[in-house]
């Protein structure tokens, strides 16, 4: 085969004349740029010429994504491409769900070991995790389980069938995962009873996004040592029963004020239209979020998708006595204020932005106000 | 910056090395530093912040150089640790980048393609494996 390369000597002489060369840059300052950028356009530049696939190839590869059938069969050699590029490979995401692959198929095993560098696993997945309680690792840091049915395309006259049933989630599963320190889940249901005698984890950051559990639950578990600094929690399914039993329960101290080692809080409500059924953000529920005595490292609070009343709120946060000692408060909420309306509702925002500002100086507001629709 | 050097106030004349960089290049990076003498920046650790903050208008039209002077204003600005100044170069050449093809970019950037058609072909193979969301 004969490079085009080879005989268009001249034509790449001139390119290397132009010397912004986006690639000869420092690996940070390329990184800089890259955090700006989705992954795609990284695809795209890496497409370019030789030399810019050359210096791009470490990012290009380090998350990467196959499907079930890459990983079957494959005894000893890895799928050329992985083989290639084994040494870059940081996380792998499995994109299709397949119910023989996660329980015949021990790719910890037989996959996952030739890639040295591998720090997280990113698993589309239909089923209860409890597949994961016969495999072990003791390299990946970071595990992802969720669930997308549209990676699975059906034929057109194929009917998916998906299961009503729950998926369930327990901490046990995790147990022989002795380096996992983020765990993200979606859509599980957590149905142990707290008395149950909990293997020991070492989780640093959490995110469960529509997951349910049942009564008495105790997120707390999800923090075995005092290690849990991140904990983000979303929900967007229109549930009634589960806003407004599960979550007021829970909201009133969600990590059962045995949470000292938390920093970021982040509890978002998506996709809910029901003005009824909006979670309202009691003073209450605040006050036990900033309670030094309950959250003494807490750093940043998100709540995003609430309901409240902008000048209640205002009048507590600004009150004297109240010493606000996180450095970021992120609110995207509905406000109930009568007297807010289209008009005057940037000019609100403003005052009250201005307001807290003046009384807690130190922290950083971010406030993004919609209105009753 | 430059006080940074000196925090005990000295007040005679000091050098600081810049090697490798172009007088008309510091005369630039010098413009931008008096620009902004008495603009407060962000925090370093405000990842989110600095990510979703556009580029400053005037850093935007004093970016509108060509390529060559962009690039080198990006390394002195890293060398000499000017963080946002180089946020706004970063961020400047990541608008270059966004949303645009393999032919595209090329374009932009001047880069000719040096691929035979029996690579592409590969090279497209080997790009789905590669994580783009």
């Amino acid at each position: 085969m004969k490079r085009r390369g080879d005989h268009s000597v001249p034509s790449r002489k001139i390119a290397r004349k132009s010397s912004f060369n986006l690639v000869k840059l420092p690996n940070d300052v390329i990184q800089s740029v890259f955090q700006y950028l989705a992954a795609s356009d990284i695809i795209n530049l890496a497409s370019t010429c030789h030399d810019y696939r050359n210096e791009l190839i470490q990012y290009l590869y380090s998350n990467i994504k196959v499907r079930w059938n890459d990983l079957i069969d494959i005894r000893e050699k890895l799928p050329p491409v992985l083989n290639r590029y084994a040494s870059f490979i940081k996380y792998l995401r499995i994109i299709d769900y397949y119910s023989y692959g996660e329980w015949q198929i021990d790719i910890f095993q037989n996959v996952l070991t030739k890639l040295p560098n591998l720090r997280g696993l990113l698993v589309n997945s239909i089923n209860s995790s409890n597949w994961l309680k016969y495999r072990t690792n003791s390299k990946i840091e970071k595990l992802t389980l969720y669930f997308d049915i549209s990676a699975n395309c059906p034929l057109p006259h194929q009917t998916q069938v998906v299961s009503t049933n729950p998926k369930i989630f327990h901490l046990a599963h995790i147990a022989n995962f002795s380096r996992l320190t983020h765990l993200n889940l979606s859509s599980y249901h957590f149905n142990w009873d707290p008395s149950d005698l909990m293997p020991e984890n070492h989780l640093q950051s959490l995110t469960i996004e529509n997951c349910t559990w049942e009564y008495p639950f105790q997120l707390s578990q999800f923090n075995h040592y005092n290690t849990l600094n991140f904990c983000q929690i979303t929900y967007s399914n229109n549930n009634p029963f589960i806003l407004s039993e599960r979550f007021t329960n829970f909201l009133n101290d969600p990590l059962n004020a045995k949470s000292t080692s938390l920093q970021t809080l982040f509890i978002e409500f998506k996709h809910y239209d029901d003005i009824n059924w909006k979670k309202h953000l009691s003073l209450k529920q605040f006050q036990t979020l900033i309670d030094p005595s309950k959250f003494p490292h807490l750093q940043c609070i998100l709540l995003h998708g609430w309901l409240f009343n902008l000048r209640s709120f205002m009048h507590y946060v600004n009150q004297n006595f109240l010493k606000l000692e996180m450095a970021l408060l992120d609110l995207l909420v509905e406000v109930t204020d009568s007297d807010i309306s289209p008009d005057n509702f940037q000019s609100f925002r403003q005052s009250a932005l201005r307001s807290m500002t003046e009384h807690h100086p130190n922290v950083r507001f971010k406030l993004d106000l919609q209105l009753p629709y | 910056m430059i006080n940074d050097l000196n925090p005990d106030g000295l007040t005679e004349d000091f050098e600081v090395p810049t090697p490798n960089v172009r007088s008309s290049v510091l005369a630039k990076v010098l413009e931008w530093c008096e620009h902004h003498k008495h603009t407060v920046f962000p925090d370093d650790d405000d990842e989110d912040a600095k990510k979703s903050a556009p580029v400053d208008e005037w850093d935007r039209n004093f970016l509108k150089v060509d390529q060559e002077m962009l690039y080198e204003i990006m390394l002195a600005a890293n060398y000499l640790n000017i963080r946002p100044l180089l946020d706004a170069g970063c961020k400047t050449v990541a608008e270059m980048i966004r949303n645009k093809s393999p032919e595209e970019l090329r374009r932009t950037f001047n880069i000719v393609n040096d691929f035979s058609p029996e690579e592409e072909a590969a090279i497209r193979r080997e790009n789905e494996w590669a994580e783009d969301r």
